[in-house]
């Protein structure tokens, strides 16, 4: 055998069991991704990918068995809640009520924020319409800790 | 003995009681003898519940499985380091563990106190008092640990398999100083409310307490995730349990409750907005309590069932009832003269920052009781988990972070044009180049994860640049100081401003160990004795089981060699045990930790002894977890120790 076909031999088995390989890896990842998304039910309160004990891994196979068959990742998902009840997820669906859930703390957080942006804005304006602060005023406000401090380093390089 | 602990229980509620009538008496007459009284009751109910405690942890030693608290949580078996740590391992243990805390608390805060805050302590025993009586009632009408059972058992059911593992010693001792700790600086604030004196007194009083709690809470939190890493054998350390989020809430509105008074200190404002905070930060401790230790969510962490749920929401909605109508009543007294200079300035820096702290807060709870509400509102059972809560907090986390940079390089009341220039140019020039140049060892390109570097760099920089700074002009001024009395001096100069930035360093430490598990890799495999399996950069071969007897449980042991470039690295054992009584074995996982990556191992499964199923993950960045907790922990102490200052004002009365 020629030292090319032999190269080229070799090359194709090199790519082949790249793609091999990689569809091993894809189809692991496809079933980590999908185990990520659903609850264990042993009581462990871990996602399915987490978690070790016999339960898991039977769901996991059962993922891997489905992928195998043809069934996309959506198809897979609606088995175990049909299954199982919506409790497999482990995280709401973005739809009906469950769209709550995911708008709410954002909304929320946003909301906030832009509360605070209006009662800052008020402050400013406060600051600026006040007069100059008078000298005992000042005096009144400026924290007492900083007083101390002045007293005693005022003390310390008598 | 346990006869003994059980009555001084039972007087110390008494003796509590008659504490809060002569401290409301005293407040009432004005009569400072009624005061002492009180004072030396709170005392003697310390004393009395020290006694209570050792007699428990006696029960445990002894074996004495007359009491069903210890029958349920200890075994003859079990090693004696466990059996001082059973003592808080189920609710009423834990209850009692609380409220012994909050009276050893009691007693420095009036050792710290006796010349001082003379006017305000009789109010603050009372409110003690009170959250004491409320504990000691459960302990003694409902959940007592000295509830006998009608005959002794030859031997207990043993502590649950998942406490065997020295982190769990220590973490629900430091997450209980924690939860106890912020009782202090509520009563204070709640008297602070009573009395209408509603400067910053109370805040000045109870500050360093504060920094104890909020250190020991975010303590406990770290330990309880290094105690799911090791022990849950799933290779994480947050899985966005309800208890791990009932532990970290208190802790985030701590949190922006110390940076929210330093606001009321330097410029008077903010008074209703601080009340509020630790109020609720109070609140979320009770609730901590009672989530962790009353079985009524399912958790990882739980590990006690009763019935004390009623009774806590009952307890909790009449506090928040009275603490709220208390701060309304106040209102008036309260207004402060709200003005700050600029939208740029520090001042709303740090009121943005609360707002986040304030708004991760709320997600988490929403999260949490979501389930609840939907079951109510659909009658669907449903699951909000760890991919829910890391979608809804990564976006506040990383604003916030952004923020502990932004902070320290604007100036109080106003940042000019100029200043920012300044302060922001080498932050961003050292974040564009060292995150960019990070890039390309990314093993992916996730959006969050390039987010998280660059603002990670920016805030390392802005504060080494900061501390840079200030140790230049000492070491080339006028003294011409050298780098370690510059750095000392430095420090000591104005140890709140300087151990806050270390505590900020740490904080970074922690984000990018999180960074590092968007790069976990894992892979589950079944080997043969003599097999290998590879894994990221690792050969792992496995060379056999052993069955091995121990004292208080048998364990199944794997041999794993660790390869790295055809070179032996070492051996890992991950194993399961068996506990007698359990029908579950425990994980028992091995990991090889370096500053880069560690590898963890999990024995799944076995068939015969030559042939078994393993999970192998390699986590990055993980180390630097425990090192951002290190650090941490040495900013706390920097920022604990007293100001020169304060010494001086010490000396003044």
């Amino acid at each position: 055998m020629s030292r090319s076909k032999l190269s080229f031999i070799l090359l194709t088995l090199f790519l082949s069991s790249l793609l091999v390989l990689g569809a091993a890896a894809s189809l692991d990842q496809a079933v980590s991704e999908l185990s990520s998304k659903l609850m264990c039910l042993c009581g462990c309160t871990m996602v399915v990918s987490d978690c070790t004990c016999g339960n898991a891994v039977g769901i996991k196979d059962s993922i891997r068995a489905k992928i195998a068959a043809g069934t996309d990742g959506k198809g897979i998902l609606d088995y175990f809640v049909a299954t199982y009840g919506e409790k497999i997820l482990a995280e709401p669906k973005k739809e009906g009520f469950n769209l709550a859930a995911w708008i709410v703390p954002f909304a929320a957080a946003l909301l906030g924020l832009a509360l605070i942006g209006i009662l800052l804005s008020s402050w400013v304006k406060a600051g600026q319409n006040e007069a100059a602060v008078p000298l005992q005023e000042a005096a009144a406000t400026t924290d007492s800790n900083y007083l101390l401090r002045l007293e005693d380093e005022l003390r310390r390089y008598d | 003995m346990s006869e003994i602990g059980e009555k001084t229980q039972l007087i110390a509620l008494l003796i509590a009681s008659y504490a809060l009538v002569m401290s409301v008496a005293s407040v009432i007459t004005e009569r400072r003898e009624l005061f002492l009284s009180a004072r030396n009751a709170l005392l003697v109910v310390f004393g009395l519940l020290s006694i209570s405690l050792a007699s428990l942890t006696y029960a445990f030693l002894t074996n004495d499985f007359s009491l069903a608290y210890v029958a349920e949580n200890s075994s003859r078996s079990l090693e004696l380091f466990y059996k001082f740590s059973a003592v808080w391992a189920g609710q009423s243990g834990s209850l009692l563990f609380w409220v012994w805390l909050l009276t050893l608390f009691t007693v420095i805060l009036l050792y710290q106190n006796r010349r001082r805050n003379l006017d305000y302590l009789p109010y603050v025993v009372s409110v003690i008092a009170l959250i004491c009586i409320f504990f000691l009632a459960l302990l003694n009408l409902i959940t007592s640990p000295f509830g006998r059972i009608p005959f002794s058992p030859p031997d207990g059911l043993g502590l649950n398999p998942l406490l065997h593992n020295p982190g769990m010693v220590f973490h629900p001792l430091t997450l209980l100083i924690g939860y106890v700790g912020f009782t202090i600086p509520f009563s204070f604030a709640i008297v602070s409310l009573i009395t209408g004196v509603v400067d910053d007194t109370w805040i000045r009083t109870t500050r360093r307490w504060t920094i104890f709690s909020w250190f020991f809470l975010g303590l406990g939190l770290l330990l309880g995730a290094q105690w799911a890493y090791v022990e849950l054998g799933w290779g994480g350390y947050w899985a966005w349990d309800p208890v791990e989020n009932a532990g970290l809430m208190p802790w985030l509105l701590g949190t922006a409750y110390l940076h929210s008074v330093i606001i009321q200190e330097r410029r008077g404002m903010l008074k209703i907005w601080n009340l509020l905070l630790i109020i609720l930060t109070f609140a979320f401790t009770i609730f901590g309590t009672f989530l962790t230790r009353s079985g009524v969510i399912q958790s990882v962490h739980s590990f006690s069932e009763s019935s004390l749920g009623p009774i806590f929401i009952t307890a909790m909605t009449l506090f928040l009832v009275f603490s709220f109508t208390l701060l309304l009543s106040r209102l008036e007294r309260l207004k402060s003269r709200n003005v700050i200079e600029s939208l740029l300035s520090r001042e709303s820096s740090f009121l943005i920052n609360n707002v986040l702290f304030l708004g991760l807060t709320f997600a988490i709870l929403w999260g949490t009781i979501f389930p609840i509400i939907s079951e109510a509102v659909r009658g669907v059972k449903i699951t909000v988990s760890r991919p829910f809560f890391d979608t809804v907090s990564a976006p506040i986390g990383l604003a916030l972070l952004l923020l502990t940079g932004i902070c320290p390089l604007i100036s109080w009341r106003k940042a000019t044009a100029k200043n920012f220039r300044r302060n922001f140019f080498w932050p961003l020039i050292f974040a564009a180049v060292i995150g960019s140049l990070a890039l390309p060892f990314l093993p992916e390109k996730n959006p969050m994860v390039i987010t998280t570097i660059y603002i990670s760099v920016f805030v390392l920089s802005a504060i080494l640049i900061e501390v840079g700074k200030a140790l230049w002009i000492r070491m080339s001024g006028v003294k011409r100081e050298n780098l370690l009395l510059a750095g000392y001096n430095l420090f000591g100069s104005n140890k709140r401003r300087y151990g806050a930035y270390v505590v900020h360093i740490g904080v970074v430490m922690i984000f990018l160990a999180l960074v590092g598990n968007a790069f976990k890799v894992e892979s589950s495999v079944v080997l043969q004795k003599g097999q290998s399996a590879r894994i990221g950069p690792y050969s792992l071969e496995f060379r056999g089981l052993a069955a091995l007897p121990r004292k208080s449980f048998e364990s199944v042991q794997a041999d794993l060699a660790v390869f790295k470039e055809g070179r032996m690295l070492g051996s890992l054992r991950p194993a399961k045990r068996f506990y007698p009584g359990k029908e579950e074995p425990t994980t028992e996982v091995d990991i090889r930790s370096t500053p880069k990556e560690d590898l963890y191992t999990i024995l799944a499964g076995w068939e015969g002894m030559e042939k078994a199923s393993f999970k192998f993950i390699v986590n990055p960045l993980i180390f630097w977890l425990w090192v951002g907790g290190f650090v941490i922990t040495f900013g706390t102490i920097i920022v604990m120790f007293p100001e020169r200052y304060e010494k001086a004002a010490a000396g003044y009365r």
